[in-house]
């Protein structure tokens, strides 16, 4: 019987939080076309989001496509295929590691700072101080960060893509001995539209997810710095999983046909 | 076509609205809340309290701590929905507003925080001009000019405007909320634990200017407090908040006179009486 007990409350609950996550992300996407807006604000979040994000993004882009290259080299050098290497490097990159490395790094960086900034406001009464000052916090704080992160992940990603490839190309043409024409020409010729233009998708719904994690749980936090600390923890780890979880339901969407 | 589409939503609200009972109206009664019940989950909070403030008035609002006066104070102004009973400003419902009724009711009110609540990534000027540079009655250098003038009413020189809050002490930082509380001259001014955490000189400067910028103003104000020194000094009346209720309310000479345990109790600061304090959690 407690087993049961356990069982349902632990469900309840669960239920319970998704719809409250749900709610808050209407409300937030509703925020988003209704006015007043707050241009300056979607550009400092913009700004804080994309450009200070390139080191870190740009680092791991790097180093992803250089490995790639390596392992697939050890890979087809087996059965001489070290010709789809190239391939393998961007095709890779730009579907699947651009945009989940570059989620997860953003989701650490960002999404806690967002959360406990927003959490910092909560504990501190300013969020109730901007009602107050008849200022609606979803349109103020929430609206121009989710919207922020819906259209600055899709750019991050796409310096990360380039970034990525060109990590594989030095590792290509300097330690594999390919000509950078060859390496390049095999880059270019089976990518398609299609590979880039979904991956820059996904990372839309990823900045969408990080900040939309990031505000709720800052939103929603209370009880002082310890919930603050909880609620930054639990931002980058919902962000994360979710990342995750929505990149293979986007990918089987894109690629099943 | 804006025009129709407004009065299009006006009808709208009007048709919902339908069922709404006629307004009394009390020229001189600011505040009036009646049988106000909040409950979190199955604690009930506040268990009907039934308040009155007049215009130009001041009411303090006395109680210890988890006596319920936070909860009072956000109910009113509007930060938090009551679970039951009525809270009129100026005769008119205010419990249950749409979005916009409530901004247009917030440019009405001002609120000292008890930690200030400035915006810690805004210097000090935007944050005490910010509902008018929002509201987009003054521009830029309006706004600064009128953040600097408010300053002066508080006490503190040009040279604080520039910096950020976290820059400032505790005095100062409740001083440029207060200045931000007054700003966009509101006839309502709530005050949550306006000495609370400062030392006692520092808390006799709020208090003055408390008195001062309201009276300035014409202002009705709403203060909780356990500092019963500062409430004997900005009430015009008291009342005492225990366990969720009104146990008394009067005059601050009242006060003084009064032979109710609880209020004796409570303004001797005396560990004995009818009020229990929770020492220990749970």
């Amino acid at each position: 019987m407690n087993v049961l007990q356990i069982t349902g409350s632990f469900f309840l609950d669960f239920m319970a939080s998704i719809g409250r996550v749900t709610i808050f992300a209407l409300h937030s996407i509703f925020n988003i076309f209704l006015p007043p807006y707050y241009p300056r604000v979607l550009f400092k979040q913009m700004i804080s989001i994309g450009y200070y994000s390139l080191p870190v993004v740009g680092l791991t882009a790097i180093f992803t496509g250089a490995v790639l290259a390596l392992q697939s080299h050890t890979g087809f050098s087996r059965f001489n295929a070290e010709s789809s290497i190239a391939t393998v490097v961007v095709i890779a990159i730009t579907r699947e590691l651009g945009p989940v490395l570059a989620g997860l790094m953003v989701a650490g960086r960002v999404g806690a700072s967002t959360a406990a900034e927003i959490g910092t406001m909560r504990v501190t009464e300013q969020i109730d101080a901007l009602v107050t000052l008849s200022t609606n916090p979803f349109k103020y704080l929430i609206a121009p960060r989710v919207l922020a992160g819906i259209i600055t992940l899709p750019i991050l990603v796409l310096v990360a893509d380039i970034i990525g490839v060109y990590g594989g190309y030095l590792i290509g043409i300097h330690k594999l001995d390919f000509s950078p024409g060859n390496y390049l020409r095999s880059t270019y010729d089976l990518l398609e539209v299609k590979d880039v233009i979904t991956g820059l998708i996904k990372a839309s719904i990823f900045g969408f997810i990080i900040m939309l994690m990031g505000c709720y749980h800052g939103y929603k936090s209370k009880g002082g710095a310890n919930g603050v600390g909880v609620a930054t923890t639990y931002a980058v780890v919902t962000a994360s999983i979710m990342i995750l979880f929505s990149n293979y339901f986007a990918t089987e969407f894109f690629f099943s046909r | 076509m804006i025009l129709k589409n407004g009065k299009m939503v006006k009808s709208i609200r009007r048709f919902f609205k339908g069922r709404k009972k006629k307004v009394v109206k009390h020229t001189d009664l600011k505040i009036s809340v009646r049988h106000l019940h909040k409950s979190f989950g199955s604690k009930k909070v506040l268990k009907g309290i039934d308040l009155d403030v007049c215009k130009g008035e001041s009411l303090v609002v006395i109680g210890g701590s988890g006596s319920g006066k936070s909860v009072l104070i956000k109910n009113i102004i509007g930060l938090m929905e009551p679970t039951r009973g009525s809270i009129k400003v100026d005769g008119q419902e205010v419990t249950h507003l749409s979005q916009r009724e409530r901004n247009k009711l917030m440019s009405r009110f001002g609120v000292l925080f008890q930690g200030g609540a400035l915006f810690d990534s805004l210097p000090v000027w935007v944050n005490i001009s910010f509902a008018l540079m929002q509201s987009k009655e003054v521009n830029k250098e309006e706004a600064y000019k009128l953040a600097v003038k408010k300053l002066s009413n508080v006490g503190l020189g040009e040279e604080v405007a520039k910096l950020y809050p976290s820059e400032l002490s505790g005095g100062m930082q409740k001083r440029v909320a207060l200045a931000r509380a007054i700003a966009h001259e509101p006839e309502i001014i709530f005050f949550d634990e306006p000495t609370t955490g400062l030392d006692p000189i520092m808390a006799d400067v709020i208090n003055d200017l408390i008195i001062k910028c309201s009276s300035e103003l014409g202002a009705t104000t709403f203060t909780i407090t356990h500092d019963m020194h500062s409430a004997k000094k900005i009430a015009d009346k008291v009342a005492m908040l225990h366990e969720g209720k009104i146990l008394w309310s009067g005059s601050v000479k009242e006060m003084s006179t009064t032979d109710n345990e609880y209020v004796k109790q409570f303004i001797h600061g005396r560990a004995k009486g009818p009020i229990k304090m929770q020492v220990q959690d749970h």
